[in-house]
């Protein structure tokens, strides 16, 4: 018995419960689902809601059908529909097919995308859930912690519920070379775990099922991945060199590499680094600890749980971690000298300070322990320097001075680590050499303002003239010592036991070189001159060998032949007062002539020579000396009391003395006493600088009281300074200095003669302590936190007994390890996976994201498709339907009907479009793989893969697109006039506004205002919503205005307008009008937008926003306004041509009786075309900036080295560079680039500041054509060579890089600007001490091509080196034109290896781009292909609607043929027809995609001076081979149509 | 005779641009039940125009329509349709038979959008079919029938649901002359066996000459209505 009948209250009660129920469960279904997996992006909410929907819909039509035998006609009616109009329903469901298939391939690439980011980050980081890791904030480096108690944390960690496993484990970075390919990378990572704990957790093996366990790799062997593998060339059973660098403190970074055999070669698989594609190598643990001698420790530790990871778990391993923390892991040193009863606790690790709490539990804690024992807090604070009046005390380079000198207004100083020189100002300049001990050999002063430095890796020539630099000779040679002569100037160079003598005209200009002796058994040398002869010395280890050469006799002779070994060894030899002086160990004899006469003689009394110069020499016990000639006579002044008699160095010009301290120096100004003393004082390896101590509590290790504004200075410095109770010294302390606060404070010397005593663990205390403040000084000097101490050290008589130290001890140590925690010892628990997961989405998003905004136009297209066949389709069975209302049927059932229909064809269709899509997907990522794979880069190759909500997603797309359009097609059909309809008269509103368009109105104009309150409340300003959602807000509005405006016009409007001899009749022009004013307004507001949101960011939904409004306008005015150019065109024709005069007409008049048809149609091609082409422009633009970018970002050179990891600067003699004499001759030009960050601030006032690079280039650079310059001032040079050589020859002047130029506003990205000009000036600074700066004069802007590499602010590298320490960290090298990319990339190949110790990589820039290249054009060419589909589907749309066309006007056909219609014109009249649609909608889309190119360019690349591009070939052949395509898919029905005979014709519609 | 369709002082005016054109001016008629009425008069006097307005198919400008009494312009077009679908049956000159559904389905639809059972409305409309000499074609497409088997489907159509009033706009007009014969017979057979109200416009006076009745219209108005028998 069947359920149906009548189509009751009751029954349409129960249907729409039922309908509802379902949409409610299936909503709450997929959005529990939604909430379990944390998705709420855009696309999923959609389907979401989608799925609800249709499910809604889908059992309402079921149970109305069940419960309603109305329905169940309307159902048979719907089912006859389908299967007896078998075409219809097949144009139908390919149509929706096409659409489904586009929507969920767009979905299935970037779930593939996705797949290619896992197969990226987690497959390589395997079942690693999490890292505890941190890196040192001073070296950067992991930081590395007990090995022991990580192994013991790792078994703890286990036990807890839901970590399945834990291994500690070293990570280290490493350069490889392959000795037998003689390849090399530069960059690598050592992962070692250790073996047991990586098989007892869940660990695969590394490369995963079939890879090896660590426990599996020998000693001595190494795995490698096949990336490693791949570069060097290596294969299982090869030796690797691995080099790797360690920081040491006391000596600096050391450079350690070991042969390992490759045991395996792996995947990136279970490799626990996350990203796939880096080259790595593997050993256990215990081994790599073993080779890097870090036997105790570990500095990772890899962490397995059940998931992928909860907050949960991550604090629970926090908890378990800061449990497990010891006192040193934190960095807090507990000192005891239990002898003294001292207990010093202080920390090591970030700024080296205890915080105000912790200071305070500790005294707590020694309170309650014994309340006896006292606590003393101690700051120190480092100094910056100190100074009096206006002179800067501490500047010397270093405390062992060797030589000193005294020009006119200078005072230099040529000391262990460089050469200071101090301005009769008070200022100081130094000089430090690369070099570190003994650096300066020798000081030669040249004139009141040049000075010449020997020292171990050449000759500085020193100019302290302004607008000078320095110039560096006979580089990479240890020149020992220096002469000059009145015509001369000698260099004496010692070479692994070799002598050397260079010899130069006094201008520097060119060096002779001469061998004095080459059996290698030199070890020390002196050199002498007198006014005939140069004297050189030759200490060796047993006995001197002396050479006495004239000075007009040193060219063409061997000079050995000059010397000879000494009878009596000689211990010294020196010049003064122009004779040369030799010490025998007995006594001093002036050396004459060959002839030795001994100095007390001459009336020096006897003594040894404790220092001497040019014009004194010091004589133990006997005071100052000098030779005037014929005999010694006298000083009278006294030496200062600081000068120290060992290792001294004196100089007196005057009245004036400098004489060396130890600590510095003492000077004697006509008896006026004062010192220098150095800025910074080596202690081990590390150079740091002086501090001024203060101490809390009773002062019971012998440190005095201090009061404010007083200071108490160390015997050491008060000596050297003479500074006694009552002088006034300025204090000035680093990190105010460093912040631009130079006034320091002014203190009161109270008394200076302190000796620090030294705390436990700190053995350097007194040579670093410069004086002691108070605490609250102190804290000024430090300009930190109120409270932070450097450390504290608990003592008191309480604490010699032996039972109260331990106890004190104990509870000193049990507090320690409870401040050790996460925070404290710089660890993280770093959720690496989720990270990792984060990381795949993100990229994924961004790829797929691109595909979806040029696949959303497609999709678009498609709609428009679909819309336009049910629209025809319903144009075709209107009659029908006018029928079956005059007979009964109600409007509801020819919505029930179409809905039907629609249902069942958007189920069919939209599922197997969905499918069709995977396939589509499948064949884009095939594509991809091989664009992927071609570029080389870190994503080798694409992985297909689908999920089953991309497929769902294609599918309700399809579906609800297909029947929203239905139930609109249907609801506009049911309301025809049944008369109307049945004789398919056309309708036209000739009356008022009907009811529904005023509501339609104000539905749109609420929405536009919903849209433009969005855009404040939901949009960001940044990433471009906020423009979309007042965008469409805008063009919203504009339709809304469409029925107001229609009512307004109709009345103001005449009926008929008249323009001269032309009759305008309103109903005709209304329409146009109105048509025509909201296109030309949407083009206003898409494309010249407002003044509210021109400087808001546009972003990709703006972008398809315009896209799909810019052609709608487009398609509207074409719509509107073409007709009558048609008309007039045709009446102009007809005059000439009465074929014309015929066909034109008739073949227009289809498309202008249908415009919402021809509408669609244009549009379809429109949009599809606007993609095409504004893709194929940014195509073109992107190809020639890189094209740009490959050719000026190097300017002439091809290959840059880049210095390692480490702050390691790159060696500028080549010839150290281990790369072979074949490779070093391919070089034409090889520059190196001084680089450091500096602050860079413009010198207006403005306040704006940066942190820029600061570049040095060399002469190599500016011979060779350096870089491009957008502009320069032409003052300097009227070329781009004559710029650079004036600003390498000028330090004031600088050229910028583009970026530091104004930007346009409202840029994508735009990064910071100081917004400089030719002309501007900017202070460039040290960031850490603002007192090194240089205000420069911008000179010249790079090409923005030409800062790609090189950012930030360039300027000579000898003045970038000599006054900001830049250091060399990328080299350019050039080979001459003849040297193909390929040998480019072999020098590069062999750079590396060649560097591989220093961990030096390099770049080919050719091939560099070329991959770049080739994958982003790659990627536009996979993007063009995906809108090719969709420009398919609008040439098949209209090939199917011109087959419906065809048939539906078979019986007009047949009129114009009796009407003598030949075939031709037949043909010419559809062609026509269709040229109209399809090549105007081409047409359309092309100029405004060229438009909106235009203005996309004119808004951001005009400024960067970039050309306008538009590719206009292929433009054109999108445009004609569009419509070719389209003329061919449609010339079978048309000429069909053609060859219907007239009789047939007409008597078909009988 | 009681009135089954009656027309009040009925105007219809279309406007197409400036063009204003009065296709019934003031038109009022009464039918009574069994009558058979032909329409006739030149083409555009308004004959068409007039059908559809006593039919509710278009809308007129002024005065009334009564079916059965009930004024057409009080009702909603779900009333009027359901009037539509009850008492009256339409023929048309064009056949107008949906191409979808065979002749059988064309000739039930009425019957079911009417809530008669499947069973019964398939009943009725084989009989239906039987009585215009169709019963062997009842499951034929309308493209396979002859222009004159397929308007006995569409009188078939017009009468199974039992209506009171069958109009017909040129009903016979795209026939031969034997099959219009044939047509007309069973028209009249209709309306002698079954009462019904026909209302026939033509332009063939043989066929209005069968009629009890004829309307002759001229520029919009009836300017002669003429009952058989009496004088012209």
């Amino acid at each position: 018995m069947s359920l149906a009948g009548a189509w009751t209250w009751p029954r349409k009660l129960v249907t729409a419960i039922s309908g509802i129920s379902s949409l409610t469960i299936v909503a709450w279904l997929s959005f529990s689902a939604q909430i379990d997996e944390n998705d709420w992006t855009l696309g999923r909410t959609l389907t979401s809601v989608g799925i609800s929907a249709i499910a809604g819909l889908v059992v309402w039509t079921v149970v109305q059908w069940l419960l309603s035998s109305r329905h169940r006609i309307l159902a048979t009616m719907a089912r006859n529909n389908l299967v007896r109009r078998k075409r219809n329903t097949a144009l139908v469901i390919a149509g929706l097919l096409v659409g489904s298939a586009i929507v969920s391939s767009s979905l299935v690439i970037g779930d593939s995308l996705d797949a290619t980011m896992e197969q990226h980050f987690l497959v390589p980081l395997g079942d690693t859930d999490y890292y505890i890791r941190g890196n040192d904030p001073i070296t950067g480096l992991w930081t590395e912690w007990n090995s022991t108690r990580a192994s013991e944390l790792s078994d703890e960690l286990v036990d807890m519920p839901d970590i399945i496993g834990a291994r500690p484990g070293l990570a280290l970075t490493i350069s490889a070379i392959h000795e037998k390919s003689g390849l090399a990378e530069p960059n690598g990572q050592w992962m070692a775990f250790d073996a047991n704990r990586s098989l007892l957790g869940s660990f695969d093996p590394i490369g995963g099922e079939n890879g090896i366990h660590y426990a599996d790799i020998e000693s001595g062997n190494v795995v490698i991945n096949e990336e490693m593998a791949e570069r060097v060339s290596a294969d299982v059973g090869d030796t690797l060199e691995v080099h790797w660098m360690i920081i040491d403190y006391t000596s600096g970074i050391e450079k350690k590499s070991l042969n390992m055999t490759v045991q395996a070669i792996i995947s990136d698989i279970s490799t626990g680094y996350l990203g796939s594609k880096y080259p790595l190598i593997f050993t256990s643990l215990s081994d790599a600890q073993t080779y890097t001698e870090k036997t105790d420790l570990v500095n990772h530790i890899g962490i397995s749980v059940k998931g992928d990871g909860t907050t949960a778990i991550r604090d629970n391993l926090k908890d378990a971690i800061n449990e497990k923390l010891l006192a040193e892991d934190a960095g807090l040193t507990i000192e005891a000298d239990e002898a003294n009863g001292m207990i010093a606790v202080a920390r090591t690790t970030g700024f080296g300070l205890l915080d105000v709490g912790e200071v305070a539990n500790l005294t707590a804690i020694v309170d309650e322990t014994n309340a006896d024992a006292q606590i003393l807090e101690m700051l120190q604070v480092p100094l910056y320097n100190t100074a009096q009046g206006s002179v800067n005390l501490s500047g010397l380079a270093s405390s062992t001075i060797t030589e000193i000198a005294q020009t006119e207004g200078w005072d230099w100083y040529a000391t262990a680590s460089g050469l200071s020189l101090q301005d009769s100002f008070g200022e100081w300049w130094i000089w430090e050499s690369d070099a570190d001990e003994k650096a300066i050999n020798d000081l030669l002063i040249l004139s009141e303002k040049k000075g010449l430095v020997a020292h171990s890796e050449g000759l500085r020539e020193v100019d302290v003239s302004p607008d000078s630099n320095d110039i560096d000779h006979l580089n990479g040679r240890e020149i020992v010592a220096l002469e000059q002569s009145e015509s001369s100037i000698f260099a004496l160079e010692l070479d692994e036991g070799a002598v050397i003598l260079h010899q130069s005209d006094l201008n520097l200009s060119g060096w002779l070189t001469f061998s004095i002796l080459d059996d290698g058994s030199a070890m020390r040398l002196d050199m002498a001159i007198d006014d005939s002869q140069l004297h050189i010395r030759i200490e060796r280890l047993l006995g001197s060998r002396s050479c006495s050469f004239s000075l007009e006799n040193t060219t063409n002779t061997p000079l050995s032949q000059f010397c000879s070994d000494d009878l009596v060894e000689r211990r010294n030899l020196f010049s003064h007062a122009g004779s040369a002086w030799v010490d025998n160990g007995q006594s001093l004899h002036l050396l004459d002539n060959g002839t030795l006469i001994p100095a007390n003689t001459l009336g020096l009394p006897n003594g040894s020579i404790l220092a001497n110069s040019e014009s004194v020499l010091w004589v133990e016990s006997e005071g100052l000396w000098y030779w005037n000639t014929t005999n010694f006579a006298s000083y009278s002044m006294p030496l200062p009391p600081a000068a120290s008699t060992s290792e001294a160095a004196i100089s007196m010009v005057g009245a004036r003395l400098i004489v060396t301290t130890g600590n510095g120096v003492a000077i004697s100004d006509d008896g006026e006493l004062s010192g220098r003393i150095p800025n910074r004082i080596k202690v081990d390896a590390l150079r740091v600088p002086l501090t001024a101590i203060a101490l809390s509590g009773e002062g019971s290790m012998g440190f005095p009281d201090v009061d404010d504004q007083h200071v108490v200075i160390s015997k050491w410095a008060g000596d050297t300074l003479d500074l006694d109770e009552g002088e006034f010294i300025r204090l000035r302390g680093y990190l105010p200095v460093a912040r631009g606060m130079l006034t320091g404070e002014l203190m009161y010397v109270d008394n200076s003669n302190l000796t620090f005593p030294s705390p436990p663990g700190q053995p350097s205390f007194d040579a670093i302590s410069f004086a002691v403040v108070s605490l609250s000084d102190a804290e000024n000097l430090a300009s930190g936190n109120s409270g932070d101490r450097t450390f504290v050290i608990i003592s008191g008589p309480a604490l010699f007994n032996s039972t109260n130290y331990t106890v004190m001890e104990s509870a000193i140590i049990a507090w320690s390890d409870e401040q050790a925690d996460l925070q404290t010892t710089n660890l993280r628990v770093v959720p690496i996976k989720q990270r990792a997961l984060e990381a795949t989405e993100g990229a994924g998003e961004s790829f797929s994201m691109l595909f979806l905004i040029f696949g959303s136009f497609v999709i678009f297209a498609g709609i428009l498709l679909v819309i336009n066949i049910f629209v025809m389709l319903a144009d075709e069975r209107k009659p029908e339907m006018g029928m079956a209302r005059a007979i009964g049927m109600q409007r509801a059932d020819l919505r029930a009907l179409f809905v039907q229909e629609g249902a069942f064809l958007g189920l069919i269709s939209s599922a197997l479009g969905a499918v069709l899509g995977i396939g589509f997907g499948w064949v884009i990522m095939q594509f991809m793989g091989t664009a992927l794979g071609e570029a080389g880069g870190r994503l080798n190759g694409a992985i297909f893969d689908w999920t089953f909500q991309s497929l769902l997603g294609g599918f309700v797309t399809g579906f609800l697109v297909t029947w929203v359009t239905l139930w609109l097609t249907s609801l506009w059909i049911s309301r025809l006039n049944v008369v109307a309809a049945i004789r398919d008269i056309p309708v036209r509103f000739t009356g008022g506004l009907p009811w529904w368009s005023i509501l339609i109105s104000l539905f749109l104009a609420l929405s536009s205002m919903l849209f433009f309150g969005l855009a404040f409340l939901a949009g960001s300003p940044e990433d471009g919503s906020r423009h979309a959602w007042w965008l469409l807000g805008g063009f919203i509005f504009l339709f809304s205005l469409l029925p107001p405006m229609f009512w307004i016009l109709r009345v103001i409007l005449p009926e008929n307008i008249h323009f001269g001899r032309i009759r305008l009749h309103r109903p005709v022009i209304l329409p146009r009008l109105i048509l025509t004013i909201l296109g030309t307004s949407m083009v206003l507001w898409g494309w010249i937008g407002d003044p509210i949101s021109a400087d808001w960011e546009q972003g990709a939904y703006s972008f398809i926003l315009l896209g799909i409004f810019l052609v709608a306008a487009g398609v509207l005015l074409l719509s509107s306004l073409a007709p009558i150019v048609a008309r007039a065109i045709a009446r102009l024709l007809s005059a000439r041509s009465k074929r014309a005069a015929s066909v034109l007409p008739t073949s227009l008049s289809y498309p202008l009786a249908t415009p919402f048809r021809t509408a669609m149609s244009m549009g379809m091609f429109s949009i599809v075309v606007f993609a095409v082409v504004v893709l194929s422009g940014y195509s073109a633009l992107l190809n020639n900036y890189m094209d740009d970018l490959s050719e000026e970002v190097g300017g002439e050179y091809e290959i840059v080295a880049i210095s390692g990891k480490f702050d390691y600067s790159l060696d500028k003699d080549l010839s150290n560079w281990n790369l072979s004499e074949a490779s070093i001759e391919d070089f034409d030009s090889v520059s190196f680039m001084s680089t450091t960050p500096v602050n860079a601030e413009r010198l207006d006032g403005s306040g704006d500041e940066l942190i820029v690079y600061l570049r040095g280039f060399d002469r190599n650079f500016t011979d060779h054509g350096a870089l491009s310059l957008a502009a320069w001032d032409e003052f300097f040079g009227e070329t781009e060579a004559e710029l650079w050589s004036a600003v390498f020859n000028d330090s004031y002047l600088a050229i910028v890089d583009y970026s530091l130029t104004p930007q346009p506003a409202g840029g994508i990205d735009t990064a910071p600007t100081l917004n400089l000009q030719i002309g501007d000036s900017v202070v460039v600074s040290d960031p850490l001490n603002k007192g090194i700066n240089r205000t420069v004069y911008v000179a010249g802007i790079l090409t923005p091509s030409s800062s790609f590499f090189m950012s930030g602010i360039h300027i000579s590298a000898d003045f970038a080196e000599e006054r900001f320490d830049a250091e060399p960290k990328l080299a350019l090298f050039s080979v001459s034109s003849d040297i193909d990319e390929t040998r480019q990339q072999e020098l590069a190949d062999e750079i590396e290896r060649g560097m591989a110790e220093d961990q030096v990589s390099t770049v080919v820039i050719g091939v560099f781009f070329a991959k770049l290249q080739s994958f982003v054009l790659s990627m536009f060419d996979l993007l063009q292909a995906f809108l090719a589909l969709g420009l398919a589907v609008g040439i098949a749309g209209l090939a199917v609607i011109t087959i419906r066309n065809v048939s539906e006007r078979r019986h007009q056909i047949g009129i114009l043929r009796a009407l003598g219609f030949q075939r031709g014109m037949v043909v010419a009249s559809f062609l026509i027809e269709l040229t109209w649609v399809s090549f105007l909608g081409i047409l359309n889309g092309a100029i405004v995609g060229v438009g909106f190119h235009y203005a996309l360019y004119d808004r951001f690349l005009r400024e960067e001076g970039a050309e306008f591009l538009m590719p206009w070939g292929e433009i054109s052949l999108v445009v004609f081979g569009a419509y070719i395509l389209t003329l061919i898919s449609t010339i079978w029905p048309v000429l069909k149509a053609a060859s219907i005979s007239p009789a047939e014709a007409l008597r078909d519609v009988q | 005779m009681p009135a089954v369709l009656e027309a009040k002082e009925l105007w219809k005016i279309y406007e197409t641009g400036t063009n204003r054109v009065e296709a019934l001016r003031k038109v009022s008629v009464t039918l009574e039940s069994g009558e058979m009425v032909a329409v006739m008069g030149p083409s555009g006097c308004g004959k068409t125009t007039l059908l559809n307005c006593l039919s509710g198919l278009d809308d007129i400008t002024s005065g009334e329509v009564l079916i059965d009494g009930v004024g057409l312009s009080a009702m909603s077009d779900w009333e009027l349709t359901q009037t539509r679908g009850e008492r009256l049956g339409f023929i048309f000159q064009a056949f107008n038979l949906l191409p979808v559904l065979t002749a059988v389905e064309n000739v039930e639809l009425p019957l079911l959008m009417a809530g008669k059972s499947p069973r019964d409305a398939r009943l009725m409309a084989l009989d239906a079919l039987e009585s215009v000499g169709l019963g062997d074609r009842a499951g034929h497409l309308p493209a396979e029938l002859s222009g004159g088997q397929q308007q006995r489907v569409t009188i078939a159509r017009s009468f199974v649901h039992n209506p009171a009033v069958i109009l017909a706009d040129e009903a016979t007009g795209n026939l031969d002359t034997k099959t219009s014969d044939e047509v007309l017979d069973l028209l009249l057979q209709l309306n002698k066996d079954r009462g019904m109200t026909m209302v026939l416009v033509t332009h063939d006076s043989e066929v209005a000459a069968r009629c009890s009745r004829t309307l002759v219209m001229k520029d919009g108005r009836i300017v002669e209505d003429r009952r058989s028998g009496e004088e012209e």
